[in-house]
């Protein structure tokens, strides 16, 4: 019962999370970049839960994010999994109260992110014009993350204090 | 204690090569998936169904919000247009108002352009009115022509419409010019009907600035409303033919020995902008004579006479064309020669240039 209400509330922050991020904020669009939420909540979760917890959450946002978008099916899976992993274990020493960290952790994610789907996309066949979209897909992506990054944070931090309640 | 770590550090190990193992099989899944081999269409079909009433509802939302703030910021956006295009309306009245400034200058010009070329017999100055005496507005111009531009006292003034006044007093850059309308000027005049011919003299009228009166007609002339006034050419002053006006009324004066007309005017003394100043005048060229048409067997002038004539006229205008261009040969040649000179010029210069540079040989060259 309890891993069932545990389950719920985590499948409902998922669904909220992917349907913002395919709904309503391509809407608002900063140069036709809207922000992650899906690996906000990978890096939230890694940083909280640990490494392996990270890398559960990355590999299942990563699916469901190939899943609703379309894209590659494991491009995300693969990246956000090995994000997730990293910064799990990254946080193993810091402090769990912070607010700035989680931040900084965002940044360096999406920085991961971009640039581990950029060389698979490369592998794959596919060529970009890197100097542009760092200035033109990059630079938007790392605003927007540092923007929603707290909020998603607190949303994962209060889902993990009710089942630490529950507990 | 040794079994614990042992136990841990194997523990670790495994986690890592499971790790290993997921993330090389995740990649091989990955490109299997973008090759085009793999997918998951069940999967793919049921996240949609979950998502898609979501998404309807929370796209809905995210529309019509973006709608208002659109909305909000069209309204400043209008705004801020509104300004911008009251301010370009502005620019542009003030852009027509000299642009059809500049259309009604060049009909003027183009009209005493023409009026120039029609007038051989005159050699015209083109003035601009710069000023008019403010006491009394119709009976003194100031034109921006002086006699640093060949104009000077006595000279007329005319526009392609007819006469209008005199120089009176030239400066430098500037001069005065009275109108035919004053009292004080007084124009020799004609009436130019060929069966008419009467003389008389065109002054103002005092009793009504703005417009000519006709006088000293004798009461018995041949003079009648509607007859177009022409300068006689008998003060000296004005040359023969410019327009003065047409009749509007004949009347005959208080003693009833002689009548007067009312001319109205052919130019617009109000409006004047353009005029030009006749600087020297001639007589106008003769039109060439015809020999009148005579009946056959009574010739005054027999055939081969005027053949004779017409012979000497073509021998004439032969002569005329031929010194015409030995004149314009003669220039050619000077003109060659000058620039023959100008050749040289230019290659004793280069020779004293590249003179320096001849006196050490380059390297290899034999000297």
């Amino acid at each position: 019962m309890m891993k069932r209400r545990t389950a719920l509330r985590w499948g409902i922050l998922l669904l909220v999370l992917l349907t913002l991020q395919t709904s309503l904020f391509p809407i608002f669009a900063w140069q036709g970049i809207a922000p992650n939420f899906m690996l906000l909540f990978t890096v939230s979760i890694g940083y909280m839960c640990g490494a392996w917890s990270g890398a559960v959450a990355g590999a299942i946002t990563g699916l469901l994010q190939g899943l609703a978008t379309g894209d590659f099916l494991g491009v995300s899976m693969f990246c956000q999994a090995i994000i997730g992993y990293g910064v799990g274990t990254f946080s193993r020493t810091l402090l769990k109260d912070s607010l700035i960290l989680p931040a900084v952790a965002v940044l360096g994610a999406t920085a991961a992110d971009y640039v581990l789907t950029f060389f698979f996309l490369l592998l794959v066949g596919y060529r970009y014009p890197l100097m542009y979209d760092l200035v033109h897909v990059l630079l938007p992506m790392l605003v927007w993350n540092f923007v929603l990054g707290y909020p998603v944070h607190r949303a994962v931090l209060y889902v993990l204090a009710k089942e630490e309640k529950r507990d | 204690m040794k079994k614990v770590r042992r136990e841990g550090e194997e523990e670790s190990n495994r986690k890592v090569w499971v790790l290993i193992v997921l993330a090389v099989v995740l990649f091989c899944l990955t490109f299997l998936a973008a090759s085009g081999k793999l997918s998951a269409p069940v999967l793919g079909r049921t996240v949609s169904l979950v998502l898609a009433p979501f998404q309807s509802v929370v796209s809905f939302v995210g529309q019509r919000v973006y709608a208002v703030g659109q909305g909000v910021w069209n309204v400043y956006a209008v705004y801020d247009q509104n300004r911008m295009l009251r301010n370009e309306v502005e620019e542009l009245r003030v852009q027509n108002l000299a642009a059809n400034e500049a259309i009604a200058e060049n009909s003027r010009l183009r009209a005493l352009l023409q009026y120039r070329d029609a007038s051989k017999q005159f050699d015209l100055v083109a003035a601009r009115v710069i000023g008019r005496e403010a006491a009394t507005w119709t009976s003194m111009l100031i034109i921006d022509r002086g006699t640093v531009m060949g104009v000077h006292e006595n000279m007329p003034v005319v526009t392609e419409k007819g006469l209008v006044g005199i120089v009176v007093e030239a400066n430098l850059y500037s001069s005065k010019v009275r109108l035919i309308l004053d009292p004080r000027d007084a124009v020799g005049v004609l009436v130019q009907r060929p069966t008419s011919r009467v003389a008389g003299i065109v002054e103002g009228d005092p009793a009504n600035p703005g417009a000519l009166r006709m006088v000293n007609v004798p009461k018995g002339a041949d003079i009648v409303e509607g007859d177009t006034i022409v300068t006689s050419g008998f003060g000296g002053l004005y040359p023969k033919g410019l327009l003065i006006g047409t009749v509007e009324q004949v009347q005959n004066d208080e003693a009833g020995l002689l009548k007067y007309a009312y001319i109205d005017p052919a130019v617009d003394f109000q409006k004047l902008e353009d005029v030009a100043v006749i600087v020297a005048s001639r007589e106008a060229p003769p039109e060439p004579l015809t020999p009148p048409k005579q009946t056959p067997g009574t010739e005054t002038d027999p055939l081969p006479e005027s053949e004779r004539r017409k012979a000497e006229v073509a021998q004439e205008e032969q002569a005329a064309q031929t010194r015409a261009i030995q004149q314009a040969q003669a220039q050619v040649q000077a003109a060659q020669q000058r620039l023959q000179q100008l050749q040289q010029q230019q290659a004793q210069a280069q020779n004293i240039n590249s003179k320096p540079n001849d006196a050490q040989p380059n390297a290899g060259e034999q000297p």
